[in-house]
């Protein structure tokens, strides 16, 4: 990281092939494939724009989740803003359609739709842990939150997935 | 949610201790959680296309070559910073054609709130542009209500001559045209980083500190209802179209 900040391409270059795969993931998860390119994208440009904003105390990983969380909850702001002024109420957001769409019938698709059911924070929190594997002091400092706020939404996310997950649970 | 649910939480996917196991066996709470995390599969890894990898590594490396040099975020807080203080300072000297200060307040309470403003001036930007100490942007905000009855209670009390609008549209007028360049530069600072209204905040409220400064310095009228008004109100207004414009330009980096 110190050598990209001094504008080592090569060093962007290392950074990119290891994390432009898991960052779309954790995109596509948010807001569907369609868009993710283009996240994915907004996230590495901010990366090079952004990084003398980067600390020299921070880690890497929890940052670079943390801009493409910020491009993420950015695209879904103004698409409600969007479609409210178009339509004067809150439709069914399609970007949550279009992620379903990606991932397979079955398991996926119902833990996906029982994550959409859950509030943002928490949401956010069992993504970021379950699927990328971020502990949770990363996750905390991803987020801006105390690590501790972070458990206590990833525990009650995952006991509230717990219940929606139900009829799968029994099955298996 | 126990410690040793905690404990549980921390070691998901992991082989459980003996003690842990116990508790986990036991507790209700850990066993909807431990369900819930065995019942997700992991998911086939979503690949971006060859062609999408490549133009996306080649953008941002063209960004890269273009600017080589990164800047620290503190150079843009210097920068705003300097572009307010640069309007106070012109904004007050502009207008102390019949004496520098005017305010007929004690002096401690004009030096006292010019002091105040001043700091707001300068520090309000660090505290937006900073990437980590959220506080700083939290005890603006609630330095806000406090330094408004400061000034609207702080003046010398002495009524508008010339009539209550007639008297205070100048001062409205002189804190916008005050605030237009500070606001605007502000703007374009705070594109350079992912929209968060607290740090929209903080750097509105040290743009619209700039008339705020000189009006402190050159308003002879000092009954509260005028600086509540004409002061105060105006000021509270440009905050809130800032934080209003800000949340609708694009940003050009989503970094916190």
């Amino acid at each position: 990281m110190a050598s990209f900040c001094q504008g080592d391409a090569q060093a962007f270059d290392a950074l990119f092939a290891r994390y432009q795969r898991p960052v779309y993931a954790f995109l596509v998860r948010l807001v569907g494939p369609r868009t993710a390119e283009d996240l994915t994208q907004a996230t590495f440009l901010s990366v090079v724009r952004a990084r003398g904003r980067f600390r020299k105390d921070a880690r890497f990983r929890p940052w670079l989740y943390a801009i493409a969380t910020n491009a993420a909850r950015d695209f879904l702001r103004r698409s409600k803003a969007e479609r409210l002024t178009a339509q004067g109420d809150a439709p069914a957001d399609p970007a949550a359609e279009d992620t379903a769409a990606a991932f397979d019938p079955g398991l996926q698709q119902a833990v996906h739709q029982a994550l959409q059911q859950l509030p943002e924070g928490q949401r956010l929190a069992i993504t970021l842990h379950r699927f990328q594997n971020l502990s949770f002091a990363e996750i905390a400092e991803a987020l801006d939150l105390t690590e501790s706020a972070v458990k206590v939404r990833a525990h009650r996310g995952y006991e509230r997935l717990r219940d929606l997950l139900r009829a799968v649970w029994e099955e298996k | 949610m126990t410690e040793s649910c905690g404990k549980v939480l921390e070691q998901l996917g992991a082989e459980l201790g003996p003690e842990l196991a116990e508790h986990a066996r036991t507790c209700e709470h850990c066993q909807r959680v431990l369900g819930a995390y065995r019942t997700m599969p992991d998911a086939p890894p979503a690949q971006l296309s060859p062609r999408a990898v490549d133009a996306i590594r080649a953008q941002a490396v063209a960004e890269l070559s273009n600017h080589p040099r990164a800047r620290p975020w503190w150079w843009q807080a210097l920068l705003l910073s300097a572009v307010n203080l640069g309007f106070a300072l012109v904004g007050a000297l502009a207008m102390g054609k019949h004496g520098l200060v005017l305010n007929a307040a004690p002096v401690f309470a004009v030096a006292g709130l010019a002091v105040l403003l001043g700091s707001v001036i300068l520090l309000a930007p660090f505290a937006s542009s900073d990437p980590g100490h959220r506080w700083t942007r939290t005890a603006f905000l609630v330095s806000v209500p406090l330094l408004a009855a400061a000034i609207t209670f702080g003046g010398s009390g002495s009524s508008s001559a010339p009539g209550f609008v007639r008297g205070g549209l100048p001062c409205a007028v002189t804190e916008v045209v005050l605030w237009i360049i500070p606001g605007f530069v502000a703007l374009w600072a705070l594109r350079g980083s992912a929209f968060q209204p607290r740090r929209a905040a903080a750097a509105a409220i040290g743009s619209s500190a700039v008339g705020l400064f000189v009006l402190e310095l050159h308003c002879s009228i000092g009954d509260p209802e005028h600086l509540f008004v004409f002061h105060v109100a105006p000021s509270l207004l440009l905050i809130a179209l800032l934080i209003g414009i800000r949340s609708r330009i694009p940003s050009r980096s989503f970094a916190p």
